[in-house]
C-alpha cells in the first residue's frame, strides 16, 4: 500500500490572497517532516500531479477560496472524483478532476481533501491580506496535525525523485 | 459585396490573439490575418536595470520556455562580460535547455495538439481535449504527462524551481551538478526515451488519416533558419546559424549572430502587437521564413544521434528532403524530443560535467551583447546594450514566434481559402485554422510579452469592413 502523504499549496503570489496555498506551501515545505510527507508548492493544478497523487496514500491541497464565507475562514472539505466539466483545459485544472486524471491514468484516487481559506483580496500584488496573514498559522497547524494524525500510514521509506 | 470573417480568440495556443478573414466582392478569400492582441513590453520594462539581473528578468516573460530566456539573455550577458563560461557551465546550461525543449514540446504534442490528432478536427470540441485523450488513449496521456513531468524534474533539480530557475546566471550558471543528481536523471531517460518511441510510433502509424490537412496546413515554400553544430548536426545551444531554401539550398551559413540586423528584418504591423520578422534579401513581406522543430531539422544535416537520425531517415524517406507543409511540425518536435533525450545522455555521461568550476566572474567589459539559443519554438535572440555601468539602456528581443509570424499568416490564408464558403464560419473552417496555427506552437506571451492562454475569435469580415460573422471560444 502507498503511504505517502502529499501536500500541495498552490496559489499565484502575485495576485493577493489568491497565493494563499503557495504561501502556506512554502512555510510546509521548509518544515523538517517525516519520511514519506511530501510538500508540493505550485502556481496552479497541472496534469502532471496527477501521477504524484497516484503515488499519495493521502492527498491534501491548499487553496485560497473568493467566494461564499466571510473572508478569513477556514473550509475542509473531501473532494471527489467527479468529471470535470468539459473545457479545453491544458495548463490547470480543478482538484476533481486532477483525481479523475489519476483514477483514470494509474488506477489510483487516494483520499483528497481541500484545505481553503477564503480571501478578502485577488487584486495585483505580493502579499497577503491581514485576515488571511492570520490565518495562515491555523492552516499549517491543520496540516501538521494532518501529518501527525497520518503518522501510522507514513511509509518510511524515501521516495525517489522521478517516480512514475 | 466583400465580407470579413473573425476568430477570436483562438485556443489551445499560449496567450491571445484573434484571426480575421476578409472576403472580396465575389464572396472568395481574400486575406486572412493572425492578430495578436496582446502586449507587455520587457524590452521597455528592463530600461535601467543592472545587467547581472537580466536573466532573472527575462525567465518570467514565459512561464512554459523560460529556460531559454535565461539562456539566451545569460550569453548576451556574457558577451557584455566578455566572458567565457567554464565548459561544464557552458554544458549544463545546455542540459537545463533541452530538458525544458522536452517538458516543452510534450505540452505542445500531446496536451495541445494530440486531441486534434487522435479525435479529428471535426470531432466534438467537448470531448477534443486531454481529458479525452485520458479516456480513449490513456497510454498517450500517460505518455505526454510523463514526458513533461521528465522535463520539468529536471529543470527543478538543476535550478530549484520548475519554473524561472535563477541558476543560469552571466558568466555559467550558479551551482555545479551533484553526482546524485546526474545519476538521478539518467537513471530516468531510458522511460522517456520509450515513451517518445512509442509515441512516434503512434504518430506514423495514424498521421496518414491527415493527408488533406497536411496539404492545406501551411504548405508553401519558404526558408527555413536554425542553428547547426561544427558538422552540421542540430544544435540547440551554440553553433552557426544556418538559413536554407525550400530545395534545401543554403541562402546562408555560419552567421555570426551579432549583426543580425543586417540579414533580418523587423516589420510591425498597426493591426498586431507581433513583430514580423523577415529575410532582408528578399525583403518585406516576402522574405518569410520558419523556424522551430521544422525548421531545426529541415535545415540540419543529421541530428547527431542515433535514434533521432533513424527517426528523421524515417521522416525524410516518407516527406522528402525538405517538407514545407507546416502540419510536419508535430512530428519534427518528436524527432527534436528524441534528440533531446539522447543528448542529455551524452553530456551527463561527460564526467566533467560534475566540475566544481561553473561560473566565470567579471565586470563591465563591453556595451553591447547578442545571445542567442534554440528555444522549443525556434530561434531566440537576446540583444542589449548598457552604459559604462552595465545599467541596461536599450534591448530588442526576437522571439521565434515572430520569425514564424509571415508564415503563420500565410497559412491562416491558405486554411482560409481552402475551407471557407460563403459568408458563414463553419466549425471545419473554424477547427482547421486554429490547428493549422498551433502547428507553430505560437507562444504569444514570449512574442509580445502576455500572460494567460489563447482564447480563440474569429471575424469573417465583409471588404467594407462589415462584421458577417464571428465565433467565439
Amino acid at each position: 500500500m502507498t503511504t505517502r502523504i502529499l501536500t500541495i499549496g498552490y496559489g499565484n503570489p502575485l495576485r493577493g490572497d489568491d497565493g494563499f496555498g503557495w504561501h502556506a506551501g512554502v512555510q510546509l515545505a521548509c518544515e523538517r517532516r517525516r519520511p514519506g510527507c511530501t510538500v508540493l508548492v505550485r502556481h496552479q493544478l497541472t496534469p502532471e500531479l496527477a501521477a504524484d497523487v497516484a503515488e499519495a496514500g493521502l492527498v491534501v491541497l491548499i487553496d485560497a477560496s473568493c467566494g461564499g464565507e466571510p473572508a478569513g475562514e477556514i473550509v475542509t472539505r473531501r473532494i471527489d472524483a467527479s468529471p470535470a466539466p468539459a473545457h479545453t483545459w491544458s495548463h490547470h485544472l480543478r482538484p476533481s478532476a486532477l483525481l479523475v486524471l489519476s483514477r483514470t491514468l494509474y488506477d489510483v484516487d487516494p483520499p483528497m481533501f481541500v484545505i481553503t481559506a477564503t480571501g478578502a483580496t485577488f487584486n495585483y500584488g505580493e502579499g497577503l491580506s491581514p485576515v488571511l496573514h492570520r490565518a495562515l498559522p491555523e492552516v499549517v497547524r491543520i496540516i501538521r496535525r494532518v501529518w501527525s494524525a497520518a503518522e501510522e500510514l507514513v511509509d518510511s521509506r524515501p521516495a525517489g525523485w522521478f517516480y512514475w | 459585396v466583400a465580407e470579413e470573417i473573425t476568430l477570436d480568440p483562438v485556443t489551445r495556443i499560449e496567450g491571445h490573439a484573434k484571426i480575421t478573414i476578409r472576403l472580396d466582392d465575389a464572396g472568395r478569400v481574400d486575406d486572412a490575418r493572425f492578430h495578436v492582441t496582446q502586449f507587455r513590453g520587457f524590452e521597455r520594462i528592463v530600461q535601467g536595470r543592472p545587467v547581472h539581473e537580466m536573466p532573472s528578468i527575462m525567465a518570467r516573460i514565459c512561464g512554459i520556455c523560460p529556460v531559454s530566456h535565461l539562456v539566451a539573455s545569460a550569453k548576451a550577458c556574457d558577451e557584455i562580460l566578455a566572458v567565457e563560461p567554464p565548459p561544464a557551465g557552458a554544458d549544463l546550461r545546455r542540459v537545463m535547455n533541452l530538458a525544458q525543449v522536452v517538458q516543452s514540446h510534450a505540452l505542445s504534442f500531446f496536451h495541445l495538439s494530440a486531441p486534434d490528432l487522435l479525435f479529428g478536427f471535426d470531432a466534438d470540441l467537448a470531448g477534443r481535449n486531454l481529458l479525452g485523450i485520458v479516456g480513449a488513449n490513456p497510454q498517450l496521456a500517460r505518455d505526454g504527462i510523463a514526458l513533461r513531468r521528465f522535463g520539468q524534474h529536471v529543470i527543478e533539480q538543476l535550478g530549484g524551481k520548475r519554473i524561472h530557475p535563477a541558476w543560469v546566471v552571466p558568466g555559467g550558471v550558479d551551482a555545479p551538478l551533484s553526482a546524485d543528481t546526474r545519476e538521478a536523471i539518467l537513471a530516468a531517460i531510458p522511460d522517456a526515451l520509450d515513451r517518445t518511441l512509442r509515441t512516434l510510433d503512434w504518430y506514423t502509424g495514424s498521421v496518414e488519416r491527415w493527408a488533406a490537412e497536411a496539404a492545406v496546413f501551411g504548405d508553401f515554400p519558404s526558408a527555413f533558419m536554425a542553428l547547426v553544430g561544427p558538422d552540421g548536426e542540430a544544435e540547440h545551444y551554440d553553433g552557426r546559424l544556418r538559413v536554407i531554401d525550400p530545395a534545401g539550398h543554403r541562402l546562408a551559413d555560419d552567421l555570426d549572430p551579432r549583426p543580425y540586423g543586417t540579414y533580418i528584418g523587423e516589420a510591425a504591423e498597426p493591426w498586431s502587437y507581433l513583430k514580423s520578422a523577415y529575410w532582408h534579401e528578399l525583403g518585406y513581406p516576402d522574405g518569410v521564413y520558419r523556424v522551430g522543430p521544422l525548421a531545426r531539422i529541415n535545415v540540419a544535416d543529421r541530428m547527431g544521434t542515433p535514434l533521432a537520425d533513424e527517426a528523421l531517415a524515417a521522416f525524410r524517406a516518407r516527406l522528402g528532403r525538405v517538407p514545407t507543409s507546416s502540419f510536419h511540425y508535430h512530428q519534427a518536435r518528436l524527432i527534436d524530443v528524441l534528440h533531446c533525450l539522447e543528448k542529455l545522455t551524452e553530456l551527463l555521461r561527460n564526467p566533467d560535467i560534475l566540475s566544481p568550476h561553473v561560473r566565470a566572474y567579471a565586470g563591465i567589459n563591453a556595451c553591447e551583447g547578442v545571445g542567442i539559443a534554440e528555444a522549443p519554438r525556434g530561434t531566440l535572440f537576446h540583444h542589449y546594450r548598457v552604459d559604462e555601468n552595465g545599467l541596461v539602456e536599450w534591448v530588442n528581443l526576437l522571439i521565434a514566434t515572430g520569425h514564424n509570424n509571415l508564415a503563420m499568416n500565410k497559412s491562416v490564408l491558405e486554411v482560409a481559402r481552402h475551407y471557407v464558403r460563403g459568408d458563414r464560419l463553419t466549425e471545419p473552417m473554424l477547427n482547421r485554422v486554429e490547428a493549422v496555427i498551433r502547428c507553430y506552437d505560437p507562444c504569444l506571451s514570449c512574442s509580445t510579452h502576455a500572460i494567460g492562454q489563447m482564447p480563440m475569435h474569429v471575424q469573417l469580415l465583409g471588404s467594407t469592413g462589415a462584421v458577417l460573422d464571428e465565433l467565439h471560444r
